[in-house]
């Protein structure tokens, strides 16, 4: 009886003092996300206080809506257009890094994490530039004597997309790099040693000691890099307000055109739950698939 | 000395009450403009006091949307003429009819505040797009500089032998791959230079298909064979390196041009109509209007700061910050200002051709398609017949509201 007392005490005591806590993860975290589920079954426009139930229509809608699928189509394209050459090239850059004979590594290090604690805000900017008629990449073509494309790369329905997905590689390896640059000092050194006497070359090294030992920080980049391409929002936002002809149109995007465009905030959460799901799933597979032994 | 500490914050605290405090939020002051102003106002009106919060075009409108969303405290809010339907049509802004009934016969752009039986604003500045030319191209191209394009004819003509000059040198430059610019400079002013427009008077059908639309996308199409599309700030930049014959845009480029390329001749006239016997020079009406908040909880000194906001001394010295929107005072073109600038001048002469968008709450997705529909024919050379068929009822259902 003793020990229970004690026990059911020691509770209080403990929830007490993760009250406050609680209460604001409950008024910041949970009940934002509650209520915009409850609004995605609503009509509710943001400029009005009042709405109306509307059941699953905002669900269903979504179906129907051309510019919704296209942003889904873009989103995807997104997705798997970039995260290989993300992952591939910070794991190639992070290895490039840890090997002893490069010089000056911290200067390395600085100079490719630095797009991430730039504002993507202020990248696009700049990227746009590039981009532009008689910007950086039409210049460079003409150089080569190629025929430059005359517009802007932006304003481009088949190039658009691509020169978004191409800056957002650019602008996201760094933050990976450190991310492997960290998984590999985790590795043990004596692994290497112990291959090295017994005369393994240097891609078996690299293939049966390092990529088998870097999988858990491989899994995590994959996945965080997976979340973060679905959300992409900033660049499309800065650059070409997912136009032209909705060729960069994304999820988000057309999220926040729904919601603060055209007022309907109701079907845009319906949208955020649906991209909720996509990413739950995704990232649900992918931990299955990272983390068997097949690889 | 707590006693003097006490009664000395009763004070400063019967003081702050004694004041009406009003927020007002903007766009076209910054912080030392407003200052200025609004210390004017604060003069005449001791007993209120006015907050301002300049937002910026990048997110003001969303910062408007959520401070209406939350219920924030705020009374007069500068708008942009297109959301005023939307705005109006969700109960967020006040009625000014009282206003219209005051000062309607002194000031021009009601047009655009006007939804639905009654005004929800009050117009405060004004601005409009006109005809850039390039001076020296027309030379080169053997055009006379003096005798610039009145009519369509004469501009396709005009842009097709400046394009001829040069690989590098295009003929007219056709804004793309943006949301606003395609339709505004210039394909919808000039459905609507024709008499004609894309959706009816009360906003329930869509006209795209009608001939007047497809007349327009016609010479639209052939024009855009002969013009450099690409983003409006990449074509004023090409306009400036002397790479663009003519271009439809507003006034801030007179100073954008005078200021980074001084070496480069224009001249801005009239936008075309479409031909010498037939339509209007019509431009699209931009407009910085005022609008008091359904919610605001101060409503008579909110409509005493309008009404010292457009009064036309106050209104010229905001427009002045900025030169390329003007006040909407019926007087406002008499100020010796223009006399030492004539190119600003046209546009403010233009502005009596100029007309808003539908005033419908649908807008922004009707303009959404309007522009992908343009893009589709001008970039992609669509067929003009298909594709007006095919937007026709995209935006039809948009109407039906059901979309």
């Amino acid at each position: 009886m003793v020990i229970l007392k004690r026990k059911t005490r020691y509770n209080v005591e403990t929830f007490l003092l993760l009250l406050p806590f609680l209460i604001l993860f409950a008024a910041f975290g949970v009940f934002p996300i509650a209520y915009s589920f409850f609004m995605s079954f609503t009509d509710y426009s943001a400029l009005s206080p009042d709405f109306n139930f509307v059941g699953l229509k905002n669900y269903i809608r979504m179906f129907h809506d051309e510019v919704f699928l296209t942003a889904l189509k873009n989103t995807v394209i997104f997705v798997v257009g970039t995260i290989p050459f993300t992952t591939v090239i910070s794991l190639l850059l992070a290895v490039l890094i840890n090997s002893k004979f490069l010089p000056l590594k911290d200067l390395f290090k600085a100079g490719f994490f630095l797009p991430t604690v730039v504002s993507m805000v202020v990248i696009s900017t700049t990227w746009m530039y590039l981009y532009s008629a008689d910007g950086f990449f039409n210049k460079m073509l003409e150089f080569f004597g190629m025929n430059p494309i005359p517009t802007s790369w932006l304003a481009h329905t088949k190039t658009a997309l691509l020169s978004i997905m191409i800056m957002d590689v650019w602008a996201a390896i760094g933050y990976y790099t450190i991310l492997f640059l960290a998984g590999l000092q985790s590795i043990p050194q004596q692994l290497y040693e112990a291959a090295a006497i017994d005369g393994a070359s240097k891609s078996k090294i690299f293939f049966k000691i390092t990529l088998p030992l870097l999988k858990p920080t491989l899994y995590f980049v994959i996945a965080l890099n997976t979340i973060r391409s679905f959300q992409i929002f900033s660049e499309i936002f800065t650059m070409t307000g997912g136009g032209p002809m909705n060729s960069t149109q994304t999820i988000v995007h057309y999220l926040y055109i729904v919601g603060f465009r055209n007022f309907e905030m109701g079907y845009a959460s319906a949208i955020a739950y649906v991209l909720v799901l996509i990413i739950f799933l995704v990232t649900l597979v992918q931990g299955k698939l990272l983390r068997s032994e097949s690889i | 000395m707590k006693r003097i500490l006490v009664v000395l914050l009763v004070v400063v605290a019967l003081l702050s009450f004694s004041k009406t405090k009003l927020t007002f939020w903007g766009f076209m002051m910054n912080d030392e403009h407003a200052k200025k102003v609004l210390e004017k106002f604060m003069a005449e009106n001791p007993d209120i006091e006015v907050e301002y919060v300049q937002l910026s075009w990048a997110n003001g409108f969303d910062k408007i949307v959520t401070a209406i969303a939350g219920g924030e405290d705020l009374d007069v809010v500068e708008l942009g003429n297109t959301w005023v339907a939307n705005f109006a049509e969700r109960n967020a802004l006040e009625s000014m009819d009282i206003f219209y009934k005051n000062y309607g016969k002194d000031y021009v752009g009601w047009n655009t505040v006007y939804y639905q039986g009654s005004y929800w604003a009050v117009p405060w500045l004004l601005g409009t797009r006109a005809l850039f030319y390039n001076l020296e191209l027309f030379e080169k191209a053997g055009l006379d500089p003096d005798n610039p394009p009145k009519t369509w004819e004469e501009l396709y003509v005009a842009a097709k032998k400046i394009n001829e000059l040069s690989d590098d040198i295009y003929g007219f430059g056709m804004p793309a791959g943006e949301n606003y610019s395609p339709w505004q400079q210039w394909f919808l002013p000039a459905v609507w230079g024709t008499g004609g427009d894309i959706i009816t008077e009360d906003g329930k059908r869509a006209l795209l298909t009608s001939c007047k639309v497809k007349e327009t996308a016609e010479f639209y199409k052939a024009l855009s064979k002969v013009s450099l599309k690409t983003k409006q700030a990449d074509l004023a930049k090409a306009f400036g390196e002397g790479k663009i014959g003519l271009y439809v845009s507003g006034a801030w480029d007179i100073d954008y041009l005078e200021t980074n390329y001084p070496e480069t001749p224009f001249n801005v006239v009239f936008i075309p109509k479409p031909a010498a016997w037939y339509g209007t020079h019509a431009s699209f009406a931009g407009a910085e209007v005022l609008a008091i908040m359904k919610h605001s909880k101060h409503k008579k000194e909110a409509q005493k700061l309008v009404e010292f906001l457009i009064r036309p001394d106050i209104a010229m010295e905001v427009a002045m910050i900025w030169p390329a929107i003007f006040p909407s005072h019926v007087d406002a073109g008499n100020d010796p200002w223009f006399e030492d600038h004539p190119l600003h001048k046209v546009f403010y002469e233009q502005n009596k051709y100029a007309k808003p968008v539908p005033s419908i709450p649908a807008w922004p997705k009707v303009q959404a398609v309007l522009t992908e529909a343009i893009e589709k024919i001008i970039l992609q050379d669509a067929d003009i017949d298909t594709t007006l068929f095919e937007y026709n009822m995209k935006i039809q259902k948009i109407l039906d509201g059901e979309e």
